[in-house]
C-alpha cells in the first residue's frame, strides 16, 4: 500500500513498485482513506510519507497500522529526523527513505522487509 | 508560525529597574551613613553627660568634706578650752587648711555656674566668720581661763555663722542636686537616642541585606527569561529550517517523480536514457540537500568527501554490474555551501560518464574516484580503465550536455575541467580553489 498525499509522486511509487515486482493493493492521500483502504486490502506492508494532506500524521497511522494490522511500514519524507526514528522505534518499521527517492534507495529499503 | 517578537521593553524596564536600584542604594548608604554619625555623636554625647553626673558626686563630696572640716575644727576648739592642750590647736589649723582646700576644689568643680560661685563666696566669708570666731576663742583661752572662752562663745556668733554655713552647704547641695537630675534625664534621652540609632542602623543593614537577595534572584529571573526567549528562537528556528527542507526536498521528488513517469511512457530509448540522466542529476541534487540537513548544526559547511564517496558507491552499484570495481581515494573537505551543488553535478556527469563510456560490457573494469587537495585548490578526477576517448575529443566541440555541463559548472566553482589522455582509458579532473 502506498499512503502519499502528492498524486504524482504517488504514481510514480507505485510505477517504481510495479517494476520491482511488487502488487500495490491500495493508493492513499490521507490517513482515513489508508485506514480503510488497509481494513479491506490486507496490505503486507505500507509505504508512508510522514507528512500527509490534510495534516495527518504518517507516523500516527504507521502505529495504528502496526498496532491493530501488523503491518510494518516503509518511511518516505523530505525530513526524516532522529526525534521521528527514536519515536517510530518501537513499531518495528522497514526503514526510512529520504526525498528524492531513487529505484536503488527504494529497492534497498524494500530488500530490508 | 509563531515566532517570538524582538521585544525592546524587558531590556528599557531593565535599564529603569537598575537607576531605581542605584537611587535606592544611594539613599540607604547615606542613611547608613547618617545613623552612624548619629550613633557616634550620641556616644560623645553619652560620655560627657556621664562626666557631669561624676562632677555632681564629686561636689556633693567637696561639700561634705567641707561640712566635716568645720565640724572637726569645732569640737577641737571644745576639747582646747577643757583642757587648753597644744595639740588641739593643731587639729583646728589641721581643719582650716582642709576645709581651704575643699573650698578651692569648689571653686574649681563650680567655675562654669555662676550662682553657685556666688553662693562659694558667701560660703568662704561665713567660713572665715567661723574660723575667726574659733580663733578668738582660742586666744581667749590661751591668756585666761575657759570661762573668757566659754563667754566667747556665749556670745553665739560662732553658732550662728556655722548654722549659716550649713544653709549654704545645703542649697549647693540642692543645686548641684537639680543639675544631677537635670542630667540623669538628659542620659536618659541620650541613651534613647542611642538605642534608636542601633535600631535604624541594624534595619537599613537588613533592608540593604534584603535588596541584595532580591536583586539575586531579580537577576536570575532575567537570566531565566533571555534562556527562556533563546530557547524559543532555537526553536522557532529548528522548525522554520525543518519546514524549508522538508518542501524543497518534496518538490525535488515532485520534479523527479514527473521526470520518472515521462521517462516510463517514452518509447525511444536515447530518450529514456536522457530522461534517466536528467533524474540522476535530480537525484544528485537531491543528496546534497539530504546531507547538509543531516549535518545539523554545522549550516553553511558542506562535507565533500562524504559526498564524494557516497555518490560514487550509489552510482556505481546502481549500474548492476559485478565486474565493475570502484577505487575511491578521498581525502576530508569541507567545502562552501555554495560550492556544493555544482560539484555534485559535476561529479555525477563525470562518474555516469565513466560508466556509460570506460566501462565496456564485455570485460571488468574498475572506476577511480579521488578528491584531494593540490596546494591552495581541490582536485576532483574520475579515470576509468576503458577504450580511452577518441584522438581528437575536445569538452568544447562536444555535444553532450554532460561535458560543457561539467565546463560551465567547473567555472562557476572559480576552477577548471582538466581532460587526461592516460596509457589506458580516460581521466577527468575539476581543479577549483577551497572557496
Amino acid at each position: 500500500m502506498v499512503v502519499e498525499d502528492d498524486a504524482l509522486i504517488a504514481l510514480d511509487i507505485v510505477g517504481l513498485l510495479e517494476d520491482m515486482g511488487h502488487e500495490v493493493v491500495a493508493e492513499a492521500a490521507d490517513a482515513t482513506e489508508a485506514w480503510a483502504l488497509a481494513e479491506g486490502g490486507r496490505p503486507d506492508i505500507a509505504l508512508v510519507d510522514i507528512r500527509l494532506a490534510r495534516g495527518a500524521d504518517g507516523g500516527a497511522l504507521a502505529r495504528k497500522l502496526y498496532d491493530q494490522l501488523g503491518v510494518r511500514s516503509l518511511f518516505v519524507s523530505g525530513s526524516i529526523t532522529d526525534d521521528f526514528r527514536r519515536s517510530v522505534a518501537a513499531i518495528n518499521p522497514i526503514g526510512f527513505v529520504g526525498k528524492p527517492l531513487s529505484r536503488r534507495t527504494l529497492n534497498d529499503a524494500l530488500s530490508a522487509a | 508560525m509563531g515566532f517570538t517578537e524582538a521585544a525592546p521593553q524587558p531590556s528599557e524596564s531593565r535599564q529603569a529597574a537598575r537607576e531605581r536600584a542605584f537611587r535606592l542604594l544611594a539613599v540607604t548608604v547615606s542613611a547608613l551613613f547618617l545613623a552612624f554619625a548619629a550613633l557616634g555623636g550620641a556616644f560623645i554625647w553619652y560620655d560627657r553627660a556621664a562626666g557631669w553626673l561624676n562632677h555632681a558626686h564629686e561636689v556633693r563630696t567637696e561639700i561634705e568634706g567641707l561640712r566635716l572640716s568645720l565640724t572637726e575644727a569645732e569640737s577641737a576648739q571644745r576639747a582646747f578650752i577643757l583642757t587648753g592642750d597644744s595639740r588641739f590647736t593643731r587639729q583646728i589649723e589641721g581643719a582650716r587648711t582642709e576645709a581651704g582646700e575643699r573650698i578651692v576644689a569648689l571653686d574649681r568643680l563650680t567655675r562654669e555656674n555662676p550662682s553657685q560661685q556666688e553662693r562659694l563666696i558667701r560660703l568662704r566669708e561665713l567660713m572665715a566668720e567661723r574660723m575667726r570666731i574659733i580663733d578668738e576663742t582660742v586666744a581667749a583661752r590661751r591668756t585666761g581661763s575657759p570661762g573668757a572662752a566659754i563667754q566667747v562663745i556665749l556670745r553665739g556668733q560662732g553658732v550662728a555663722a556655722m548654722d549659716s554655713v550649713r544653709a549654704i552647704a545645703a542649697e549647693l547641695e540642692q543645686e548641684e542636686q537639680r543639675l544631677l537630675n537635670l542630667r540623669q534625664q538628659q542620659v536618659t534621652i541620650i541613651r534613647a537616642v542611642i538605642v534608636a540609632s542601633l535600631v535604624i542602623f541594624a534595619a537599613l543593614l537588613a533592608l540593604l541585606f534584603f535588596k541584595a537577595l532580591r536583586d539575586i534572584s531579580l537577576d536570575r529571573e532575567t537570566e531565566a527569561d533571555i534562556a527562556q526567549r533563546l530557547r524559543q528562537l532555537l526553536a522557532d528556528r529548528t522548525l522554520l529550517l525543518d519546514e524549508v527542507n522538508h518542501r524543497v526536498k518534496n518538490s525535488l521528488q515532485q520534479i523527479a517523480s514527473v521526470v520518472r513517469l515521462q521517462s516510463r511512457s517514452v518509447e525511444h530509448a536515447d530518450a529514456r536514457d536522457a530522461l534517466d540522466r536528467t533524474l540522476d542529476r535530480i537525484i544528485a541534487v537531491g543528496r546534497v540537500h539530504e546531507q547538509m540537513y543531516k549535518a545539523g548544526d554545522a549550516i553553511g559547511a558542506f562535507d565533500a568527501g562524504r559526498y564524494t564517496e557516497a555518490l560514487a558507491r550509489d552510482l556505481v552499484s546502481s549500474l548492476g554490474r559485478e565486474d565493475v570495481d570502484l577505487e575511491t581515494e578521498i581525502e576530508h573537505a569541507v567545502l562552501d555551501v555554495k560550492q556544493a551543488v555544482p560539484l555534485a553535478l559535476i561529479l555525477n556527469e563525470l562518474i555516469t560518464n565513466a560508466l556509460k563510456y570506460g566501462c565496456p560490457a564485455d570485460r571488468p573494469s574498475r572506476i577511480r574516484v579521488a578528491l584531494g587537495t593540490e596546494g591552495e585548490l581541490y582536485r576532483l578526477s574520475v579515470a576509468d580503465d576503458g577504450d580511452g576517448l577518441p584522438k581528437d575529443f575536445s569538452p568544447k566541440a562536444s555535444k553532450s550536455l554532460g561535458m560543457r555541463a561539467i565546463e560551465a559548472l567547473a567555472r562557476q566553482l572559480g576552477g577548471r575541467f582538466e581532460i587526461e589522455q592516460p596509457k589506458a582509458g580516460a581521466s577527468f579532473a575539476v581543479v577549483f580553489p577551497r572557496s
